[in-house]
Order: C-alpha cells, then sequence, then structure tokens
C-alpha cells in the first residue's frame, strides 16, 4: 500500500494530495491559481432558496473579454469579429489571429454551430467529478472558428450515437451572478 | 563555432507595451498578457514584419499561449527561465536557431503587470 509518513506519536502524517479532490488545500501558490476559485476551489455553499449552487471553476474576466460576461448575461453569444478582415476568432484576443488587425468589434452570434469533433471524460476532479462521464466538444460556429464546450443533451455512455457535424444551439448556465457560462445542446432531430 | 554564431543574425526591432498600470483611473490593470501583445504589435509595426512571419517564439513560459494568441505555428519554441537575464539567453538560443537553419524570423518577447 502507499507508505503514509507518521509522527512519533505514530499519528499519521496526511499530506495534500492524499486528500480526495475537490477538497479545499492550502498550498503554495505555484503554478495554477489555487483558492476560491481555483483548481482545488472547496464547493461555493449558498443559503439562497436551496438552489443548488455552481461548484466547478468559474472563468475570471478580462479587460477584453467584458462584452462576452455582459451578453452571456442576457443569454446572448457575443462574438468577437475582426472589422479589417471580417473574420470571427474564438476565444476573444487583444489582437484578430488571422489579420492581426487590432481593430476588433463585438458582434451577435446566432447561437448555431456543428460538432466538429468530442471525447468522453471519465476522469474529472473538484466539481466537474460528479458529472462524470460527460462529453467535451469543439462547437464549428456558425460565424466561424472553433469553441472548447461540454456537450449537453447527449449519451456520454453511448458515444457511438453522437454524430459529427450534428447541429447544436447554444444556452447559458449561471454560475454566479455575473458570469454565465456558454453550453452546447444537440439540436433536437439531429 | 562561436565566431560564426556572432554573425548569424541581427536584432531589427525592439518596442515596448503601450502603458503600464491603471490606464483609466482605477480602472482595470494592464496584463501580462497585454503588455506582450501591445509590444510584439508595435515591434511589427516598427520593423515592417507581419507577425504571420515570425518562427520562433521565445519568452518564460508564454511561448505557447503566445503562439495561439497570435494564431502562428512556429517552427521553434523556447521558455527559457533562468531569472532576469533569461531574455538574453533567449536572444543566444535564437541566435542558435537562426545560425543552424531552424528559423529565419524569431521574436524574443517578455510582459509583466508586476508591482517592481
Amino acid at each position: 500500500m502507499v507508505f503514509r509518513p507518521r509522527r512519533e506519536s505514530g499519528q499519521e502524517i496526511t499530506l495534500p494530495w492524499h486528500r480526495p479532490y475537490g477538497e479545499s488545500v492550502r498550498v503554495a501558490r505555484t503554478c495554477a491559481p489555487r483558492g476560491r476559485h481555483g483548481m482545488f476551489a472547496a464547493p461555493i455553499t449558498r443559503r439562497d432558496s436551496g438552489r443548488v449552487a455552481y461548484d466547478k471553476p468559474i472563468p475570471p474576466k478580462g479587460l477584453h473579454t467584458q462584452p462576452f460576461w455582459d451578453g452571456a448575461k442576457e443569454g446572448k453569444l457575443m462574438l468577437p469579429r475582426c472589422r479589417s478582415c471580417n473574420r470571427v476568432h474564438w476565444y476573444p484576443r487583444l489582437i484578430c489571429p488571422f489579420c492581426h488587425s487590432t481593430d476588433i468589434e463585438w458582434i451577435e452570434g446566432s447561437g448555431a454551430g456543428r460538432i466538429h469533433t468530442f471525447a468522453v471524460q471519465h476522469r474529472a476532479f473538484g466539481g466537474w467529478a460528479k458529472e462524470v462521464p460527460y462529453v467535451t466538444a469543439y462547437i464549428d460556429l456558425a460565424e466561424g472558428d472553433r469553441m472548447l464546450t461540454v456537450l449537453r443533451g447527449v449519451d456520454a455512455e453511448h458515444p457511438e450515437t453522437i454524430e459529427i457535424g450534428a447541429e447544436v444551439r447554444v444556452e447559458f448556465e449561471e454560475a454566479d451572478e455575473d458570469t454565465h457560462i456558454p453550453f452546447w445542446r444537440v439540436a433536437e432531430g439531429s | 563555432m562561436a565566431a560564426q554564431l556572432r554573425n548569424a543574425a541581427a536584432i531589427v526591432g525592439a518596442a515596448e507595451s503601450n502603458e503600464i498600470g491603471y490606464p483609466k483611473e482605477r480602472g482595470p490593470k494592464v496584463t501580462s498578457l497585454q503588455h506582450h501583445i501591445e509590444a510584439i504589435k508595435n515591434v511589427s509595426d516598427l520593423t515592417g514584419i507581419p507577425i504571420s512571419d515570425i518562427e520562433g517564439v521565445f519568452s518564460t513560459g508564454w511561448s505557447q499561449q503566445l503562439a495561439e494568441h497570435l494564431g502562428i505555428r512556429p517552427h521553434y519554441l523556447d521558455t527559457t527561465t533562468v531569472g532576469g537575464c533569461s531574455f538574453q539567453v533567449h536572444v543566444h538560443h535564437a541566435l542558435a536557431a537562426i545560425h543552424a537553419g531552424l528559423v529565419d524570423v524569431a521574436l524574443v518577447s517578455h510582459g509583466q503587470d508586476g508591482w517592481s
């Protein structure tokens, strides 16, 4: 079995990586952010209306992504588009990754897309552990470029039923007051 | 060998990001990534070398993220991190890569939104 160090008294010393994932762990800041919204975040408990709290990591917001989050709160999929080359890119960048112009505007996307590829996840930690197995997918946006997502409306236990090219629609899930996160759901009849 | 390396390449341009700190009164601080991208855009404008021509990316751990952000597919990546002199080491490595014929255009980039 695994060697567990002991104090002189015989008491076992539990090191942070012996605890199950999902528990809040205090570690020195090395690479990935820990803390409330970091990789090993503790579940956020709320006492209002008994609603199930969102206990998965919440993405931080950058200055140049604020229009996306503002639109997400209203259920709109805002996408950055370059005025110089008219191409939409994802994820939002500080300059267009195609023509490198800084002239970027935000447009409201149609919320439609098609599955480009997908994978089934069987192992996860933190808030995602209880959703396993689940399907991650790259979605070809109708407006252009690709978005990574967790696919809804599919049976992760039977990935053979998921079709490449199937039509999907975006839906938003509330993580907290300022953060509505887009997920994609396979449209009916596809 | 060292003498050959000295003449293998030249630094053709250098530029900085636009602004440091809080550009708007207590608005969001300019992030490290923003410093990188602004400086890269500025040096590209200054030298006339388009960003799509960059074949090697050298930074202290940001190279992968920079390449993806810029939409380029470099032939050479370097993330040597040895403290404050890392960027001179990047120039040395870029010199070696160019001398070996692996790349023709190399980018050394740094951006930091620290307090000192």
